[in-house]
């Protein structure tokens, strides 16, 4: 979806429209963009930047906050137009899904005018605007999809795929981010086509795993499957403080109350029931930014753990804190396979 | 200050109250045993701040009371090398134990008793009293359905439910349920409700030896206690509100099969060799008086065998994890076993014919 939380509100508000908007943290609360209209973006305003940074470049931005509620209504609306041309989808946040649309049937199998006709029903029950990447794989897939935005679509034929990802800048490879991309620039490596050149172990040497990753991705290459499940390893809260706490029984005192909102999470999780939890989470940013986590083993939420891995952490820097969160991770392997019946306790 | 103690009336006590020490503490102090000597008699107790365990042990003699803390591993350890039969002696000084046994000396480092953790008891309880065989009974007709770590913590133990004098014990995992049910001779004023956390239940069966004395349970509040002879041991609870189990028992049965446990048993044993390993899977076809069981692995491999039962129900096939019935049929005492089906998707229940002491309800899988 082009902008989504941004586009819902604009279609909620009327009168907002053409305007510098953003959906996001109250920027006097250390809150930060989730989503900006296209006017915003030409101030240089994106999504993850902090909202009175954003308030900077542009002082008239109006930022909206969230109605998770609302969008999750969309959203909804949305996978059921989905649901209309395949079972096959793989749902990568509210308003983002990758389709497999191998085997549908409708517009004589052709996937350009499915990704047509899908964009087309959203824009008539929704009001909203999507864009749509066709290609033989989700890597390439996803990258389509920027490549014509908004409210527009681009096909990557499989006889286009070489010459495509030739030219492809290695920034737009899933998984590169700002140090993977310096690295490569240094190495000479600003195309996926420079990074053709180089052996996969080569690649493994200086990238390790990811690097076999990276001699797959960079010839356009990924057989990942349409994942219609995905399995929750893990839940968590945090909260980022209007003001820094500064010592250890400040942030101690934080816990009983992220406590409660992780439990809460847990409750109402769906895909967390009947999982087994193996680790106990603490996640600490400190006033310059930087971050660590510690953990320790455990098979539920307890305070006296968080307590103790907290002390952990704060030890290893003397800054204040500006974020405290806490988690849970679970044991991988699940007991039951799906279509084990369960009992209706709830 | 000294005391001794025969080394056969020290081990076995000694053994069941250091089972509740953890192997990693938290509090280095919980890797020790608290010894407190008064009047001829000396209580050791053993807590990991969730259960606290102790027993009672007649001392051959002794000069004054005290309390110290010791080592639980290297105690016992050391009573358990030392030679039958012998004297247990122990010297204790400010910061030091002396245990000698036999001809070895041993010398134990202390920590203060008055730093040991006790598990403190708050609210009012009531008191039930049954049979050592009978509270078996009904831990070991539900223990195996309880979960195990589940992120819903609240069903990691067992619910006892006591209305009346009517007690009801539930364990369940989300797909299948195992309940017993227990009339005690005094019927309690007040209705309780509580969660018994998974470990205390199992060390609790390992106390448990099948014999006709009574035993003491305490349904607290905040806690549970249960004594038998000259043992103690308290438990909290898990905080949370167990599911309605009567909802997930099905009503308005209509395909009764009746058959031989031990047969159904070992057909099912049989058939699952050639299951899933870890889901097995086992198919059961139903028809007039007979029941097919098979299965069938990622490898293709299949296994058939039919039973020959009492059922004269819908015909129809429904998948069930072996394991599942396993854990009832050998929960079981009787010969005979009764299923109510209802259909390929629903739930069934079982239960020895005629009898309601201990009802299972078991999930399908979807075929």
């Amino acid at each position: 979806m082009d902008c989504f939380f941004a586009a819902v509100e604009v279609l909620d508000h009327p009168e907002l429209s053409g305007k510098a908007i953003a959906v996001g943290g109250d920027p006097a609360k250390r809150g930060v963009i989730a989503t900006c209209s296209y006017e915003a973006r030409t101030f240089g305003i994106h999504s993850a930047m902090a909202s009175a940074r954003a308030m900077k470049l542009c002082p008239e931005l109006q930022i909206l906050p969230p109605r998770i509620a609302r969008y999750r209504e969309f959203s909804a609306q949305i996978r059921a137009v989905f649901s209309r041309f395949t079972d096959l989808i793989e749902p990568l946040s509210l308003d983002e899904a990758y389709l497999d649309v191998t085997e549908c049937p409708a517009n004589q199998g052709s996937a350009t005018l499915t990704a047509q006709a899908i964009r087309e029903q959203i824009f008539q029950e929704t009001g909203l605007t999507a864009s749509a990447g066709i290609a033989p794989n989700k890597m390439l897939a996803k990258v389509a999809s920027d490549w014509n935005k908004p409210d527009g679509q681009w096909v990557i034929t499989p006889a286009q795929v070489d010459d495509f990802v030739r030219q492809l800048p290695v920034t737009k490879l899933s998984g590169v981010g700002k140090v993977t991309a310096e690295k490569l620039h240094q190495a000479g490596a600003t195309v996926c086509g420079d990074l053709q050149s180089w052996t996969e172990v080569q690649l493994r040497e200086r990238f390790g795993r990811f690097g076999g990753r990276l001699f797959q991705l960079c010839r356009g290459v990924d057989d990942r499957p349409v994942q219609t499940k995905r399995e929750r390893k893990s839940v968590s809260v945090e909260r980022t403080f209007v003001s820094d706490r500064q010592d250890i029984d400040a942030c101690l005192a934080e816990l009983p109350e992220l406590l409660v909102k992780l439990e809460a999470r847990l409750a109402e999780s769906k895909m967390a029931a009947g999982k087994t939890i193996t680790t106990l989470v603490v996640k600490i940013k400190f006033a310059d930014f930087s971050q660590t986590t510690v953990q320790s083993g455990g098979d539920r939420p307890d305070l006296g753990v968080y307590g103790r891995l907290l002390h952990e952490g704060l030890a290893r820097n003397e800054r204040a804190v500006r974020l405290l969160g806490l988690g849970v991770r679970f044991s991988g392997s699940t007991d039951n396979p799906d279509n084990q019946l369960g009992l209706a306790l709830e | 200050m000294e005391f001794s103690v025969i080394r056969e009336q020290l081990l076995q006590p000694l053994m069941v109250v250091s089972s509740v020490v953890e192997k990693r503490q938290t509090l280095p102090i919980l890797s020790n045993i608290q010894i407190k000597i008064d009047g001829g008699l000396a209580t050791l107790t053993a807590t990991d701040l969730e259960v606290e365990m102790s027993a009672r042990v007649p001392l051959k003699e002794y000069s004054d009371s005290l309390e110290t803390t010791v080592p639980a591993r290297k105690l016992v350890d050391i009573c358990k090398a030392a030679p039958a039969g012998c004297e247990v002696k122990f010297v204790v000084a400010a910061d030091k134990i002396r245990v000698l046994a036999g001809r070895a000396r041993f010398t134990l480092s202390v920590m203060d008793s008055r730093e040991y953790p006790t598990i403190s008891l708050t609210g009012d309880a009531s008191t039930i009293q049954l049979s050592n065989s009978e509270l078996q009974r009904i831990l070991s007709q539900t223990q195996f359905a309880m979960a195990q770590q589940d992120v819903r913590y609240y069903l990691n133990g067992l619910f006892f439910d006591l209305q009346g004098n009517k007690l009801t014990v539930v364990g369940t995992e989300g797909h299948r349920l195992a309940m017993a049910k227990f009339e005690v001779d005094q019927a309690v004023d007040k209705d309780r409700q509580l969660i018994v956390p998974r470990k205390t239940v199992l060390e609790m069966l390992r106390l448990l030896d099948g014999s006709d004395d009574a035993v003491q349970l305490v349904l607290g509040d905040d806690h549970f206690i249960f004594e038998s002879g000259s043992t103690l041991f308290k438990s909290k609870l898990i905080e949370g509100n167990f599911p309605d189990y009567r909802r997930v028992i099905p009503s308005g049965v209509d395909n009764k099969l009746v058959c031989k446990r031990k047969e159904l048993r070992e057909v099912l044993g049989r058939v699952a060799i050639l299951a899933n390993e870890k889901y097995r899977a086992v198919r059961m076809k139903l028809s007039a008086d007979n029941l097919a069981l098979s299965a069938h692995n990622q490898e293709n491999e299949e296994a058939e065998e039919d039973l020959g039962v009492t059922y004269s129900g819908d015909e129809f096939e429904i998948g069930f994890n072996a394991s599942y019935f396993l854990d009832v049929l050998g929960a079981l005492t009787t010969d005979d076993v009764e299923i109510n089906f209802g259909d390929s998707n629903s739930s069934c229940l079982i239960v020895a014919p005629g009898s309601d002491q201990a009802q299972y309800v078991i999930m399908p899988m979807r075929l």
